[in-house]
C-alpha cells in the first residue's frame, strides 16, 4: 500500500467516530446476550461470593482447581465485574507478599 | 494475638498494616495514573481502615483461608470501594438512563444497507424485550452496569440499595430475558448472528 492510501485509510478512520462508536455498542451488546444465555438459576450473590472469595483464591495460588472446588463462586466471578475484579486484586497483592523480596544491602 | 490488648497485639497490628500495605501498593498499580499524588496517601488510608474492619470482625474468620488472606481480601475491597467512588462520581447515571443505554446503531462498517437494516431490527427487538419483560428498576441497573460497564456497587450507591441486592435484581432480570428468548424460540446464538455485519 503506498503511503498515500495509507494515510487516506488512517484520515478516513480518525474522522469515523462514529463507526467506534457503533462497533463498541454491538460488542457490548453481544456481551449481554451471552451473559443472559450464561444466566444459572442457582447463583450466588456478592456477599457470599465475598465471604468465599480467600477460600478461592487460596486454592488457585495452591495450585488447586478452585473453580471445581467452589463452582458457585466461579460462575458468580463470570457475571459479576465487581467481584472479579476484587479477586483479581487480591491475586496479584498475594503474589507480591509471597515473591521473594532482594536483601538489603 | 489481635483479640487481646497488649504489646503483641500492637506489634502483629503494625506487622499486618505493612503487609496491607505492600499488598494494596501492587494490587492497586493500575489506578496510580488516575488517582495521581495522592496514591500513597490513600494506600495507607486504606490499610488503616482495613486494619479497623480486620479487628471489628475477627470473629468472622473461619480459619478455612490464610489470615493473610482473609486480611487482604478486606483490605481490597476497602480500596476498591472507595477508588470506584471517586472513579464514577463525575457520571451521571440519568443521562445513561435516558438514552437507555443503547442508541441507534449508524450504518455498519461495510456500508450495505443490508446489515444496517439487520442491526437496526436485533437492536429495536432487544429494546422491545428489556421494555416488556423487565421492571423499570431491573433495565436501569442492567443497562448501566452490564451494558454501560459501570461498577455495580456504583449503580447500587445511586440507586439506594446495596451491591448484594442489585445484583439479585439484576440476576432476576437475566433470567427474565433468558426465558422470554426461550418462549420466543430464538437462541442467544440466532441473536448474535443478527448483530454480525460489522
Amino acid at each position: 500500500m503506498s503511503l498515500y492510501r495509507r494515510l487516506i485509510t488512517a484520515l478516513q478512520f480518525l474522522f469515523r467516530p462514529g463507526l467506534k462508536r457503533a462497533m463498541g455498542e454491538i460488542e457490548r451488546l453481544k456481551r449481554l446476550v451471552h451473559m443472559v444465555n450464561d444466566s444459572a438459576e442457582d447463583e450466588i450473590a456478592c456477599d457470599e461470593a465475598y465471604r468465599l472469595l480467600d477460600r478461592y483464591a487460596d486454592a488457585l495460588l495452591r495450585g488447586e482447581d478452585a473453580p471445581a472446588l467452589l463452582p458457585r463462586v466461579k460462575k458468580h466471578l463470570e457475571m459479576c465485574m465487581d467481584c472479579r475484579e476484587e479477586l483479581e486484586a487480591l491475586l496479584a497483592a498475594l503474589r507480591a507478599l509471597r515473591a521473594p523480596r532482594a536483601p538489603a544491602d | 494475638m489481635l483479640s487481646s490488648p497488649g504489646p503483641e497485639r500492637e506489634r502483629a497490628l503494625a506487622d499486618l498494616r505493612v503487609l496491607l500495605v505492600r499488598g494494596l501498593r501492587y494490587a492497586l498499580g493500575s489506578w496510580r495514573r488516575s488517582v495521581g499524588l495522592e496514591f500513597e496517601a490513600l494506600i495507607e488510608d486504606f490499610a488503616q481502615e482495613a486494619l479497623l474492619r480486620i479487628l471489628d470482625n475477627l470473629n468472622t474468620f473461619a480459619g478455612r483461608s490464610r489470615f493473610t488472606t482473609w486480611a487482604q481480601k478486606i483490605a481490597v475491597r476497602t480500596a476498591l470501594t472507595e477508588l470506584r467512588r471517586r472513579r464514577w462520581r463525575d457520571v451521571s447515571l440519568d443521562g445513561i438512563l435516558e438514552q437507555g443505554g443503547m442508541k441507534s446503531l449508524p450504518a455498519s462498517a461495510d456500508g450495505s444497507p443490508e446489515a444496517a437494516a439487520e442491526n437496526a431490527d436485533t437492536l429495536t427487538w432487544v429494546r422491545r424485550l428489556m421494555h416488556e419483560e423487565l421492571s423499570d428498576k431491573q433495565r436501569a441497573a442492567i443497562t448501566a452496569v452490564a451494558f454501560e460497564g459501570i461498577a455495580l456497587e456504583e449503580v447500587a450507591r445511586r440507586l439506594g440499595t446495596n451491591r448484594n441486592a442489585l445484583y439479585k435484581t439484576i440476576h432476576d432480570g437475566r433470567l427474565r430475558l433468558k426465558r422470554r428468548l426461550a418462549r420466543e424460540g430464538l437462541s442467544p446464538g440466532e441473536l448474535l448472528a443478527g448483530l454480525e455485519g460489522v
